[in-house]
């Protein structure tokens, strides 16, 4: 075994968590289905590890639905989350099922959790770029209490967010959609078991006249965090949806930075993302125009 | 730190003195002596080491074995029932959906999650079912066929 650390804590409230994490600092980290943190260790890049702090024991695996939108408990594993019901029949959700569907395999669906798609920050995952394309916030616990931040803000970096000492997510924060909203998410991979080369999360709206609304374009795998394509999005703020509209905005990506890999050099990528980025408006669109007609 | 933990594996119960991060794979093989549970790649990438868990499949070489305490674990070993087969077993005898049968457990016990939560899967829920298990010598013609066929010869 690879992965020796000294103490693993199955604390019982919010606020043991946050003096635990005070208390042991850099060597503490959380775990909910472990997947993430074990393969850094097989990797050799958990070694200042000591203190495990497991969640099993806090009730945050939960999905519901009040005014405010669709609250997930930071322990909710993905397979929760498929199945959930407060997911069906709301045509917004679509693109956190297509982003689940691309998470893969079933056996790391069953533990893996939302918190850890989210605190692990990493570009190569597929649901972050989902949860940013709907507005996400994330809930906050700390030594002092609860915050809450946009999903957008609180990436940083590769591995990097904002959490501060003493802090942990409690629940992802799905805002109530806007009226006749349509969402989609796109992902490239070298083969259906691989993190992603390219992802894109799309949200619009669009109204009677199919003028578009309130745009959210985010592109995964690309950077070091998932970027926002702000220039797209302005293409499409207030126009008319056609093919005209899409392909603006597929060029109005221009030559973006895109972090090469070993599967996939920059220009690849961003070949890639072009095409996704114009499949994915055609379907977000689409959806935003079955909903308004309904 | 070393603590008792409650485990609850093919329906017997064992209390085990456990480190901190003992993995449920290395405990049922080593402590439990269930060698059916196989070590691959050892970071979840292989699944020859899957179990199931409460009726999900999950990836034993990559959970802490004390996660598990309150959970119902199965492995290859508690899938027969008073010496007979499931209907999962049967058709891969029947199908050769193995060869060497290094990967076998952790696919029969793949395809009983997936057959037991659906029990008719399209071709495309079968393959997607396998994504986590990998095969290096059969190649997975036969181990669809067994798992397409596995209803024939009884329950999952």
């Amino acid at each position: 075994m690879v992965f020796k650390p000294s103490d693993y804590f199955q604390p019982t409230t919010p606020e043991e968590v946050c003096e635990l994490l005070s208390k042991y600092g850099k060597h503490a980290r959380i775990v909910a289905g472990g997947t993430a943190i074990y393969e850094l260790a097989k990797r050799g890049l958990a070694d200042e590890v000591k203190e495990i702090i497991s969640l099993r024991k806090i009730p945050l695996r939960y999905v519901r639905r009040d005014e405010e939108g669709l609250h997930v408990g930071s322990a909710t594993t993905l397979a929760d989350l498929m199945a959930a019901e407060q997911t069906r029949n709301d045509p917004s959700m679509l693109v956190l099922m297509e982003a689940l569907h691309e998470i893969r395999p079933m056996q790391v669906r069953a533990v893996a959790t939302v918190g850890g798609e989210i605190c692990t920050s990493l570009p190569l995952l597929d649901l972050p770029t989902a949860l940013l394309a709907v507005d996400t916030e994330v809930v906050i616990q700390g030594p002092t209490g609860r915050r809450t931040i946009l999903l957008e803000e609180f990436l940083v970096d590769f591995f990097l967010n904002t959490l501060g000492k003493g802090e942990f997510m409690i629940e992802a924060l799905i805002p109530t959609q806007p009226a006749h909203c349509g969402a989609a998410f796109m992902k490239f991979g070298r083969t259906a078991y691989d993190f992603n080369l390219v992802n894109a999360g799309v949200r619009l709206a669009l109204d009677a006249k199919r003028v578009c609304m309130d745009p959210r374009i985010f592109l995964g795998g690309v950077g070091r965090v998932p970027f926002r394509a702000a220039s797209s999005e302005n293409e499409l703020r207030g126009s008319e949806i056609d093919g005209q509209s899409i392909s603006r905005a597929v060029e109005a990506l221009g030559q973006f930075k895109a972090l090469p890999q070993i599967h996939g050099d920059a220009e690849y990528k961003r070949d890639l993302a072009k095409v996704l980025l114009r499949d994915c408006i055609k379907r977000a669109s689409e959806r935003s125009l079955v909903v308004s007609s309904q | 730190m070393n603590d008792i933990v409650l485990l609850r594996v093919n329906g017997k119960r064992y209390d085990l003195k456990l480190g901190p991060y003992a993995l449920l794979s290395d405990v049922i093989r080593d402590d439990l002596g269930l060698k059916g549970t196989k070590r691959g790649c050892d970071f979840g990438g292989c699944g020859a080491c899957t179990v199931l868990m409460d009726g999900h499949a999950i990836y034993a070489c990559m959970m802490p074995a004390r996660e598990t305490e309150g959970h119902e674990i199965t492995t290859i070993e508690g899938l027969e029932a008073n010496g007979k087969l499931t209907g999962v077993q049967q058709s891969f005898i029947k199908n050769m959906g193995f060869q060497c049968g290094y990967c076998t457990p952790g696919i029969i016990i793949s395809a009983t999650a997936l057959l037991r939560r659906n029990p008719h899967p399209t071709d495309d829920e079968i393959r997607e079912a396998l994504a986590g298990n990998l095969c290096r010598c059969t190649g997975y013609t036969s181990i669809f066929k067994s798992i397409k066929e596995a209803a024939e010869f009884g329950p999952p």
